[in-house]
């Protein structure tokens, strides 16, 4: 996990990041190579709010270096369960595990430190700091770095990394759609995670944006050997970027398979496109 | 006069103010400055919580009026100077905002704002019907034992370092990893713990520090009056004022408030002998909803934006 690595990029301060391979409070050392502890486990989550069940009996997992898409119709509890991930809500049941963590019990500025990096459906960049210090404060806060300055050069080689290194000087406000999805990328990488979670980081791209996206999603997870969960509409993204898909509706995991499978599924089929697979004699 | 080297001469005329007593001038000139320095450190102090991570506070009077309070009740009962036990008042101040933020920090915006302008109201009523502090009929302290001028001289002086050490402590903050914790408090709380940020800790950490320096203010202020009664102590009017000084100079420059208060006070001087202080209050009300509305980063913001944005790699550059 030697995170110098960034070098295909050009980097200014490379070697600059010794904190980063400081484990957080709480953390676990990395399960590097050994392929037999999932990097996240979700098992048994269930949630409701009120009368709605949102969530019932969700289980399954994303293993060190998995791409995993999470997806279904619009309230079949996808961001309800990144909420839960990340400390926002508590589950009525069930455990969320990164490597051995419980991730359940902690608050969310905890979630945070043990390696969890999330981005927000609704881009919520923190408009009154420059670019820059949006990614420094990640880096402040998300690893055990103390020092300003350091955390501003660190930053500066993530905003590269994601393309924004010449809009590192502008208030976040002035950044595109496109741009501040990538800033809320950047932010989440400033914590150092073991597993991102992309919200919604496709929709509403033009197409050469989307691609461009598309390649940065791999190029995370090389570049930072993370393991990374993304919801998603955009069935482009998902189908190229995933190798593992789980669907979700009315809160029930529904299906989980590879695209090519997920894409045939009888069942999410009906649900997404209301086709009544049992009248063709399925 | 904001640029590179502000700290520098801002630094240069509070020390030159520490000289201005030797050229004997009105006693006027004094308390006016003296006046102006309490309300300009307790401005910059309330910044730290209200204009960086964003948490309004109209409560700060009480820990003023506590760190009275708790000096003079020293004064009275040992006969310790309020200069020396200034230190201990605002510590008085700081655990009574720990007792009063620790179950409120929990609540975000508009209601957080409500309870510090009940906590007011509420160390009002305590100290209003315990006896040992005098209660209604407010607490008579022994009076300063030098003549009028070195007494103005004195607290003159001591307001000015308590102001100037503020200063120098909120700069250091704004520029530390605690001020950008809590400047993405301010902007997103949610988003704040999604990065690590441990909100309710810094809130907390801002408030005892701001409750600390209103403390040792109002332990000088106590002694100068050596009259204290909470219908003057914990007057709502002096939160507010502290709160359009720092709104009106600018949060997110250390010398903010400081501007603020030469402003707010200057004007305030200047309404009350021409226009009488209910409409002084009126009009500082309006401004206060103005400045919120339009310039919700203080006048600082236009000149601090005017600069230069130079480019270098690696360097932080929308902050001071």
């Amino acid at each position: 996990m030697n995170r110098t690595g960034i070098s295909t990029v050009p980097v200014p301060h490379s070697g600059e990041r010794p904190s980063q391979s400081v484990p957080a409070l709480g953390a676990t050392p990395r399960a590097a190579g050994c392929a037999t502890p999932p990097a996240l486990a979700i098992t048994g989550v269930s949630k409701a709010f009120g009368g709605l069940q949102a969530l019932s009996n969700v289980s399954f997992r994303v293993e060190p270096g998995e791409i995993v898409g999470l997806i279904g119709p619009n309230g079949s509890g996808k961001t309800t369960l990144f909420n839960i991930i990340s400390g926002l809500l508590r589950p009525d049941a069930g455990s969320v595990r990164l490597g051995a963590t419980e991730l359940t019990r902690l608050a969310p500025h905890e979630v945070a430190r043990v390696g969890i990096g999330r981005t927000f459906q609704i881009v919520r960049p923190f408009q009154g700091l420059s670019v820059l210090d949006n990614v420094a404060a990640a880096i402040l806060y998300g690893t055990g770095q103390q020092d300003v300055r350091a955390a501003r050069r660190q930053a500066h080689e993530i905003l590269a990394f994601v393309g924004l290194a010449h809009q590192q000087a502008l208030p976040a406000t002035q950044l595109t759609l496109s741009q501040k999805k990538r800033l809320e990328v950047a932010k989440a990488l400033g914590t150092n995670p073991r597993v991102l979670l992309l919200d919604e980081v496709f929709a509403g791209l033009h197409p050469r944006e989307l691609d461009e996206a598309i390649a940065l999603v791999f190029r995370l997870r090389e570049q930072f050997s993370l393991s990374i969960l993304l919801v998603e509409h955009v069935m482009r993204a998902v189908m190229q970027t995933c190798q593992r898909i789980v669907v979700l509706s009315y809160g029930q995991k529904i299906a989980e398979g590879t695209p090519r499978e997920i894409a045939s599924h009888p069942q999410v089929l009906q649900v997404y496109l209301g086709v009544d697979t049992h009248a063709h004699g399925h | 006069m904001i640029g590179r080297h502000d700290g520098r001469y801002v630094t240069g005329v509070l020390v030159a103010c520490a000289f201005l007593p030797l050229l004997r001038p009105q006693e006027y000139v004094l308390t006016f400055l003296y006046n102006l320095f309490s309300y300009a450190a307790m401005a910059s102090a309330w910044n730290i919580l209200g204009g960086l991570a964003g948490y309004l506070s109209f409560g700060h009077v009480a820990f003023f009026g506590c760190g009275a309070y708790v000096t003079g009740l020293m004064l009275v009962r040992w006969g310790w100077s309020p200069l020396a036990t200034a230190p201990l008042g605002g510590l008085a101040a700081a655990m009574l905002a720990l007792v009063a933020g620790y179950p409120t920090l929990r609540l975000r915006g508009p209601y957080f704002t409500v309870v510090t302008v009940v906590m007011v109201l509420a160390v009002k009523i305590v100290v209003l019907n315990v006896p040992w502090t005098g209660a209604a009929m407010g607490l008579w302290m022994p009076f300063p034992p030098w003549d009028p001028f070195v007494s103005r001289v004195i607290f003159y002086e001591a307001v000015l370092v308590i102001l100037l050490a503020t200063l120098l402590g909120v700069r250091w903050v704004l520029h530390s990893k605690f001020g950008f914790g809590l400047r993405t408090i301010r902007e997103d709380e949610d988003a704040a713990a999604a990065i690590g940020v441990p909100a309710f800790r810094l809130k907390l950490g801002a408030l005892l520090l701001s409750a600390f320096v209103c403390g040792m203010v109002g332990a000088v202020h106590g002694h100068d009056r050596s009259y204290l009664h909470p219908d003057f102590m914990f007057d709502l009017h002096p939160s507010i004022m502290i709160v359009l000084m720092a709104l009106f100079g600018g949060r997110d420059h250390w010398l903010g408030p400081l501007i603020g208060a030469v402003a707010v006070m200057i004007a305030d001087e200047l309404l009350t002998v021409y226009v009488g202080t209910e409409a002084a209050r009126m009009l500082f009300g309006l401004l206060l909803i103005v400045v919120i509305v339009f310039l919700p980063a203080g006048v600082i913001s236009l000149r601090v934006r005017r600069q230069p944005k130079p480019v270098p790699a690696g360097r932080g550059l929308m902050m001071p």
